[in-house]
């Protein structure tokens, strides 16, 4: 196995069976998938595609029926391999009865972890998921929002080299799935691989470099996400200080050298983006109403050619959705 | 008190009667020892990761002496199953297993003597070469016997785990599982770590406490505070019923409390997902269980200690209770002493706890000149009376304070000796008379007949017993028509060497029913040393009990006759119940955390607790599988209860008792087997040592410590084993 592959599934299938073994639901069938150290995997598809299961093949969890699950180099039934990874469920099952410390301390130990390290870690950890002011109090006095920030905690308690993420963002509001995403991004910055099952799709395409979906246990579509969102019949421009002529006279260039113009007119926001803008604007000045319309600083093209989001700074208008809405003063584009 | 299962020493107990006698046995046994401690340590530095002393064993190293461990251990048990099979078959052919080699030399052994130039066949090799290594009687010992049945049942899950695996996946297939399952299962106990056993135990402290687990002690105060308005201080035997109460309380309330928490903790963090958080952490199915057992023990003992403080004030105080004596007991005592009068004046301490006490003096031993005319110098002192007695002091004013109670809290060391009976003509017989009753604990001798009941004591010694030996005795009593039935029976003791047959009559008594009758044997007998004319050089003595009175008979049994050694200290004894009462719960934790690995938390709390009730039964059901109980089997019992037949006479033959014999045959086998494999919680109950005064001796409870350990560790392996194989997520 390649060193740059982190987790690796061969003719991966697994069969859900009743007592007396015969066949309920065949949840995965054959799956080939490889996922590289560094890079950010979704894992989508509709409910029963054979997401969590993948998962929790992975994790070693459940058994295959069939095929083998490699995570670094190993079987996913060895425990040795948990200790270089880290794991937040969809729920953040995490005992109520214990506090942020005692929760993070007890993970701790049982990655071995010493006394002092865990203790460091741990405050770390605390900080760094902004919860130092809840610290003390039982698990089962948070909010959704606060548990699913202790439970990402927990999954770096070991500093691990690959996370997995079931879910990250359900249940989080606005300012907080800003703030998972851009976590995770850091997180990739750091060197560690991820891998994330949602059915948030605007998160996934904020943030995963290689996607792949399922349907009914299959894969139907594995590839980067900026190819595979490319829409290659179209081009998109985007530009500023434009007089509603020199519009006017783009178009008709357009148009005399063969192209057609679907969509001329302000580009969209999305609603997250200006609500995050909005939040960000208010704790900066209280008391002061923030315009909806007010403008943003632009935005700056990575290498990679996607759009780098920047925490403390509001986000710029960027529409990347072209065929989804109407604009109030331009052409409905066309399907 | 009932002391059939006493042990007198714990290595005999484990390792057969002649375990001292093996020829090379203690070289094998310190060898394999040394091995096996150098082996765990190392198994623990390396596998645990502990701080510095972790050596880098990589993944195929570590599965590959996991697979050698896993498979030796496979062969070594094959090897004492078919070991066990040729024995039981050699016995089966009449050819004794071990014979047992009795101390008294000029006993003949049972079996001839093998001439060395004689064929031997192999069952018979392997009970003299087990002889030769092990000393005689070596399979008794309960050592082989736990070793046979482990490696039954290791050799049953293996073989139904292979046949499941071959169904499942085809042959080659599931003996790849079967090996798989193997070899993780040595290396995942090679690489136990203590850190995360201890990470996970504290866990499970924590989630006991913070389950309102104190509600349970509080119920414990509350049954403390207001048991004393229903506890007769006043009872015959106040002190039996007060530490009865408070150990039986402790036991109830305790047992149904770890019953809940060790059966449902795990299955409701399966059912939670908080388990998943767990697993997908480097921590192995094992450490899951074992820190959990650990856990809820340690809250076990916790509470335990508590609670065992608690009671232990709580006895102290409820029994705790003082007389008067007025002035003017206290003068018409004194007015007698200086007229001479004997020791017992008559005088009545006031009632309290519905009894009272008479008043005895003792003189001084010195008397000097000058004190002739004083008031003549002794010390005051109560007879005993319900099982205690009080000091007398003098106070500064010259009035009389009683103290608190003594010796009722106490506890005895007895020193059993083996008892056999001779019959009406004063010939051996193996057991006394039957007189009816149904409970045939005790046998009976008959008074005026050369009827007795010998009891054959050892190891006594002058230097333990200078002044001679303190004889107790708790004897039953049947009186019939044809002797004085109103009055006390009367009977005899003499002391008898049991190679010369010297003899003499030490003293005559009346019986004393249902209480504890306490005798000396003096140093001198009629001008004889006890020690010099009655004890053989082995320290062996011989005590003759007879009745005298015609037409009555005493009851005996062993342990209704004993030597009183000395006392032990009542504080630890007492304690010492609690560790019984700890024993049962460890056990229990154990099979309640192993259930539910594989059981949902109802289903595994009500399998748990059948479980222990059946323990309470397995004597009983062990007599039932050897045929020993009256009625029959089940089934048969079954058809007499229904037909409201009684269980002495034998049913009416017909297709329906023929029917009900051969079920209770086939029951047999699986009863044998539970009764041996199920705990017999209560065998680790000492209470009634406690209560009736008895020390608890060491022997037993480190018996009972070696059995619980014994049967925890097969259970955390099929926990362990459950918990791997089983799909968390599922």
């Amino acid at each position: 196995m390649d060193s740059e592959v982190v987790i690796e599934t061969r003719n991966l299938t697994k069969v859900y069976r009743d007592f007396w073994g015969r066949e309920k639901v065949r949840a995965l069938k054959a799956l080939d998938l490889q996922i590289r150290r560094g890079e950010i995997f979704g894992l989508l598809g509709p409910n029963g595609s054979g997401k969590t299961t993948t998962l929790k093949l992975i994790l070693g969890l459940i058994f295959p029926t069939s095929g083998e699950v490699l995570v670094f180099g190993q079987d996913a039934r060895e425990v040795t391999k948990n200790e270089r990874i880290g794991y937040l469920p969809e729920e953040s099952y995490l005992y109520r009865f214990l506090t942020a410390e005692e929760t993070l301390d007890f993970y701790g130990r049982l990655f071995n972890m010493p006394a002092m390290l865990r203790r460091q870690r741990a405050a770390e950890l605390i900080e760094m998921v902004e919860l130092g002011w809840a610290k003390r109090r039982q698990l089962r006095e948070y909010s959704k929002g606060m548990t699913r920030r202790i439970g990402l905690a927990q999954a770096l308690i070991n500093d691990p080299e690959l996370i997995l993420l079931d879910e990250p963002t359900t249940g989080l509001d606005p300012m907080g799935t800003r703030w998972m995403k851009d976590f995770l991004l850091k997180l990739r910055d750091q060197g560690k691989t991820i891998l994330m099952c949602s059915h948030q799709l605007e998160d996934v395409q904020d943030v995963c470099d290689r996607i792949g979906i399922l349907h009914q246990g299959e894969l139907k579509e594995l590839g980067r996400v900026s190819d595979l969102l490319k829409v290659r019949e179209m081009t998109e421009i985007q530009c500023s200080g434009l007089t509603p002529e020199a519009e006017r006279e783009v178009c008709t260039v357009i148009e005399r050298l063969g192209g057609k113009v679907h969509f001329c007119g302000n580009p969209t926001t999305t609603l997250e983006k200006l609500f995050v803008r909005i939040i960000r604007e208010s704790e900066a000045h209280p008391g002061r109403r923030v315009r909806a319309g007010a403008e943003a600083p632009p935005t700056t093209q990575t290498a990679s050619g996607q759009e780098s989001q920047q925490t403390s700074m509001p986000s710029p208008p960027v529409d990347r959705t072209l065929s989804s809405s109407a604009d109030s003063s331009g052409k409905k584009p066309n399907d | 008190m009932i002391v059939e299962r006493y042990i007198p020493d714990f290595w005999v107990w484990l390792l057969g009667p002649g375990w001292q006698s093996g020829a090379c046995f203690p070289w094998i046994l310190y060898l394999l020892g040394t091995i096996l401690l150098a082996g765990l340590v190392w198994a623990v530095l390396v596998g645990g990761g502990w701080g510095r002393c972790r050596f880098p064993l990589t993944a195929s190293q570590s599965r590959r002496i996991g697979r050698v461990l896993g498979y030796s251990t496979l062969g070594f048990t094959f090897l004492v199953l078919l070991l066990m099979g040729l024995l039981m078959a050699h016995q089966a052919a009449g050819g004794s297993s071990a014979p047992h080699k009795p101390a008294d030399s000029s006993a003949p052994s049972d079996s001839p003597p093998i001439e060395s130039a004689q064929i031997v066949s192999v069952p018979q090799a392997i009970v003299r070469w087990g002889e030769y290594l092990f000393g005689p009687g070596w399979t008794e010992g309960a050592f082989y016997e736990w070793l046979g049945l482990v490696s039954v049942v290791t050799w049953g899950v293996l073989l139904v785990g292979l046949l499941a695996g071959v169904i499942r996946h085809g042959p080659l297939l599931g003996l790849k599982v079967v090996d798989r399952t193997v070899t993780d299962l040595a290396e995942d106990l090679l690489r136990l770590s203590p850190r995360r056993i201890g990470a996970l135990a504290r866990l499970a402290i924590q989630e006991a406490l913070r389950r309102r687990i104190a509600i349970g002690f509080a119920l414990f105060l509350l049954l403390m505070l207001f048991a004393g308005w229903y506890l007769d201080p006043g009872s015959v035997n106040p002190t039996r019923l007060y530490l009865h109460f408070v150990l039986t309380t402790t036991s109830y309330l305790m047992l149904p409390l770890m019953l809940f928490l060790s059966t449902l903790s795990l299955p409701t963090d399966i059912r939670t997902k908080t388990i998943h958080t767990v697993v997908t952490k480097p921590v192995r199915a094992g450490e899951i269980v074992l820190g959990r057992v650990l856990g809820f023990a340690l809250v076990a003992a916790g509470l335990l200690g508590l609670m065992g403080l608690i009671s232990y004030v709580f006895v102290i105080r409820g029994l705790s209770h003082r007389h008067e004596i007025t002035p003017e007991m206290a003068a018409e005592a004194i007015a007698q002493a200086q007229s001479g009068q004997a020791k017992e004046f008559g005088v009545m301490t006031s009632r309290v706890h519905n009894h009272r006490h008479t008043i005895l003096w003792r003189p001084s031993e010195t008397t000097s000149s000058s004190q002739k005319d004083q008031t003549p110098q002794g010390t005051f002192w109560l007879a005993m009376e319900q099982g205690h007695t009080h000091r007398v002091i003098q106070r500064e004013d010259g009035g009389w304070e009683v103290g608190p109670p003594e010796g009722n809290l106490i506890a005895r060391v007895p020193w059993y000796g083996k008892l056999r009976f001779l019959d009406r003509q004063g010939q051996p017989a193996d057991k006394g008379i039957n007189v009816g009753e149904e409970w045939e604990y005790r046998s009976y001798i008959e008074g005026r007949t050369g009827s007795a009941a010998i009891w054959t004591f050892e190891g006594l010694r002058p230097e333990r017993f200078p002044d001679g030996l303190l004889v107790e005795m708790n004897l039953g009593v049947f009186r019939s028509w044809k002797g004085e039935i109103e009055q006390a029976i009367r009977g005899s003791l003499r002391v008898r060497h049991p190679t010369t047959g010297k003899s003499e009559e030490v003293f005559i008594f009346s019986a004393k029913e249902f209480q504890i009758d306490s005798h000396w044997i003096p140093r001198q007998i009629k001008g004889l040393d006890l020690f010099e004319h009655f004890v053989d050089d082995r320290g062996r003595l011989e005590i003759v009990l007879q009745c005298l009175d015609p037409g009555q008979f005493f009851g005996v049994s062993q342990a209704d006759l004993y030597i009183r050694a000395g006392d032990a200290s009542f504080v630890a004894n007492f304690f010492k119940g609690y560790v019984g009462v700890g024993l049962q719960l460890l056990v229990l934790i154990g099979l309640g955390v192993a259930m539910s690995t594989f059981l949902s938390g109802p289903v595994a709390m009500v399998t748990t607790g059948g479980i222990l009730i059946l323990g309470f039964f397995g004597d009983f059901m062990y007599r039932l599988a050897i045929g020993k109980t009256y009625g029959g089997g089940p089934v048969e019992s079954l058809i007499r209860l229904l037909t409201q037949e009684n269980v002495i006479s034998e049913l009416e033959p017909s297709p329906r008792t023929t029917a009900a014999k051969m079920l209770d045959q086939l029951a047999s086998g699986p009863l044998w087997a539970m009764s041996k494999i199920l705990p017999r919680f209560g065998d680790f109950d000492c209470s009634s040592f406690v209560a009736d005064g008895f020390s608890f001796p060491p022997a037993m409870l480190l018996a009972n410590t070696a059995s619980a350990l014994a049967f925890l560790l097969p259970v955390f392996v099929l926990g362990y084993g459950f918990l791997k194989a089983q799909e968390l997520a599922q």
